[in-house]
């Protein structure tokens, strides 16, 4: 049987207790529910702790060893030469975002180039189709003081440092 | 991180509190508000060459300090005595505990992998990185079509309390940045316990509150450094305040309703789609009470909110488009033309709803609710929250449907996220709809 009482809000109908008791029991379950589905989501705390084994024993996490490596490189500017990347496999595109994406961030308020032209950059077909060899002119205009080769080899990708040659 | 949440807190009390005692809510909602004010000072900031940092988040700080003390604002806590509904102790630390404990997951997950998502990386980490360096205004980065893919017209909210933070703290770290999402955290879990609570009690406010900020969803997203979190906790924020003032006419609410509506739209792109959904919503439902002397302080706070902001959608005009521009797309012929992929983006939508290990027991308690109600379905108050969620979800379903992506590419990637956008909502309904203060025992015995 529903009464009202008084509700600073407004008037309520209030309920038993006995289904109070019964909603309190099924949030209490609702939650319970959450806690044990966050432990099964296939990208929540089970894959971190896959991650953090990784780290632990020495393999460091992709966005880690690329922003490291981008934020040792020499003073200046740099030019990013893509090789052995095709655009059509998947594996590729995702390796070559996961590397261009980190080293951009990684390298501001440096600048890494991958073309000379005012060109839409929107994905990784678009970065391996306008990665074209600049001139060496073109490149100390832009301070860029090292050429970066990174090259994908199989499953991996391997980086190799060149500084610009004087013009 | 100290000076970032005093200024978050106290721009916002000076939006959100008066000379009562503050309550839960009102701690959320100045949370909320504080977001809002905070980015849009120091876009505004950012635009006169000065860069995120101490400087101006201790400028604002005092001036919210300034305004609140002016303003005699209340800044204690109604003592728990007063509070309505009856104290649970026990439910109440065990609550508080598994906040703490959310929150701690999310700063170990943000410890241990970083900023491992790409739009995390390559779009708001990105833009934080610039703002941190450069002015808006004289920044190459949102002319560099180079670095398009990182979504050069995106709003900067989340951006420029990154940057901020980055500045302040001298490390722009993943564990740094997801201090900022902790506050959002707690935010979220002010706002639901403090509305639930003031109709279904302390016990229920505090478990609705705990389901929220326990989905895994929004435990896989709020470490993920990207910001369909805090376009969720912004539009909880908004759309709550505006149902709330819609009830009681306070004005107050209204103006957290309105500075919370100018975060959503400064989060993402999606809040344009809120921009004129939940003002008209609002409009249309007074229009429908013949509520007519509300709709004047609503159509002057909204005219406010886009004079605030209109400095953004200047500088958002300039801006290259270079991905879809999907509103362009937006038409009835071309609606019908891809109305065959309907079908499938329901049952998408619907598939993820209804994914346990994703959203636990929700889409359970959205079911008992009505049932509850099943003597209500004609109140129209009852509508107001599933209206609008139903509204902002149909707008990103007809997006869906005109985009050119391949929907078996696009749709795993996006129904979670699109679905965390309201699910803090549809929490509230369910708390506030599902039950009520239970009756005095000695009532009970009479009745029974």
């Amino acid at each position: 049987m529903r009464r009202v009482t008084e509700d600073p809000a407004n008037l309520v109908p209030s309920m038993s207790p006995k289904t109070h008791l019964l909603l309190v029991a099924l949030f209490s379950v609702a939650v319970l529910a959450n806690i044990v589905g966050f432990q099964h989501h296939p990208d929540c705390l089970a894959k971190v702790r896959k991650l953090q084994l990784r780290q632990q024993s020495g393999r460091a996490l992709w966005n880690v060893r690329y922003a490291t490596y981008f934020q040792e490189l020499p003073a200046g500017n740099c030019y990013a030469n893509y090789v052995g990347f095709r655009p059509d496999r998947g594996a590729d595109q995702v390796e070559l975002c996961n590397v261009h994406y980190a080293a951009v961030n990684a390298f501001y308020p440096r600048r890494l180039y991958v073309t000379t032209e005012d060109v839409v950059l929107n994905n990784a077909a678009d970065i391996v189709q306008h990665n074209n060899i600049p001139t060496i002119s073109w490149l100390h205009a832009q301070e860029v003081t090292t050429i970066l080769e990174i090259r994908r080899e199989k499953d991996t990708v391997n980086f190799k440092q060149y500084p610009v040659p004087a013009p | 991180m100290i000076l970032l949440l005093a200024t978050l807190l106290i721009s916002g009390l000076a939006i959100s509190a008066t000379k009562r005692p503050i309550t839960v809510e009102i701690l959320g909602y100045a949370i909320a508000c504080g977001h809002a004010l905070t980015a849009v000072a120091l876009f505004l900031f950012s635009c006169a060459g000065i860069l995120p940092g101490p400087g101006p988040l201790l400028a604002l700080c005092v001036l919210g300090g300034i305004v609140c003390y002016t303003r005699k604002v209340q800044l204690s806590i109604v003592p728990p005595a007063a509070q309505v509904g009856r104290c649970s102790r026990g439910i109440a630390t065990l609550g508080i505990l598994v906040v703490l404990g959310a929150a701690a997951v999310l700063w170990y997950t943000a410890y241990v992998c970083g900023i491992r998502y790409w739009d995390a990386l390559a779009i708001w980490c990105l833009k934080a990185n610039v703002l941190a360096h450069e002015p808006v205004l004289t920044s190459g980065y949102f002319q560099d079509t180079t670095l398009s893919f990182s979504h050069l017209d995106y709003p900067l909210l989340v951006p420029f309390l990154l940057a901020a933070l980055a500045n302040t703290a001298g490390d722009a770290s993943a564990f740094q940045f997801a201090d900022l999402y902790v506050t959002q955290l707690f935010g979220t879990a002010a706002i639901v316990y403090g509305i639930v609570r003031s109709r279904a009690g302390i016990p229920l406010g505090t478990l609705a509150a705990l389901i929220v900020v326990t989905l895994p969803t929004a435990q896989r997203w709020l470490p993920a450094l990207t910001a369909d979190s805090t376009f969720s906790f912004m539009l909880l924020a908004a759309a709550s305040a505006f149902w709330q003032w819609q009830r009681s006419g306070e004005k107050r609410m209204l103006a957290i309703a309105m500075v919370c509506l100018a975060g959503v739209i400064f989060t993402k792109n999606e809040g344009m789609a809120v921009l004129l959904l939940l003002p008209g919503g609002t409009a249309v439902i007074c229009g429908l009470r013949k509520q007519w002397s509300r709709l004047r302080p609503l159509a002057i706070g909204y005219g406010l909110t886009l004079l605030a902001l209109t400095p953004w959608f200047i500088f958002r005009s300039d801006l290259p488009r270079t991905h879809e521009n999907y509103a362009s797309r937006i038409s009835v012929t071309n609606l019908l033309d891809h109305s065959d992929r309907l079908p499938h983006v329901l049952v998408a939508f619907a598939r993820e709803a209804a994914t346990w290990t994703h959203w636990g027991l929700l889409p359970v308690l959205a079911l008992v609710t009505l049932a509850l109600n099943a003597r209500r379905l004609r109140e129209l108050e009852l509508w107001w929250i599933p209206l609008f969620v139903a509204s902002v979800l149909g707008v990103y379903i007809a997006v869906i449907l005109v985009t050119p992506w391949e929907l078996k590419h696009l749709l795993p990637n996006l129904s979670d996220r699109l679905l965390l956008h309201v699910a803090p909502l549809v929490v509230l309904w369910c708390g506030y709809y599902c039950a009520s203060h239970p009756s005095p025992p000695e009532l009970a015995d009479e009745s029974s």
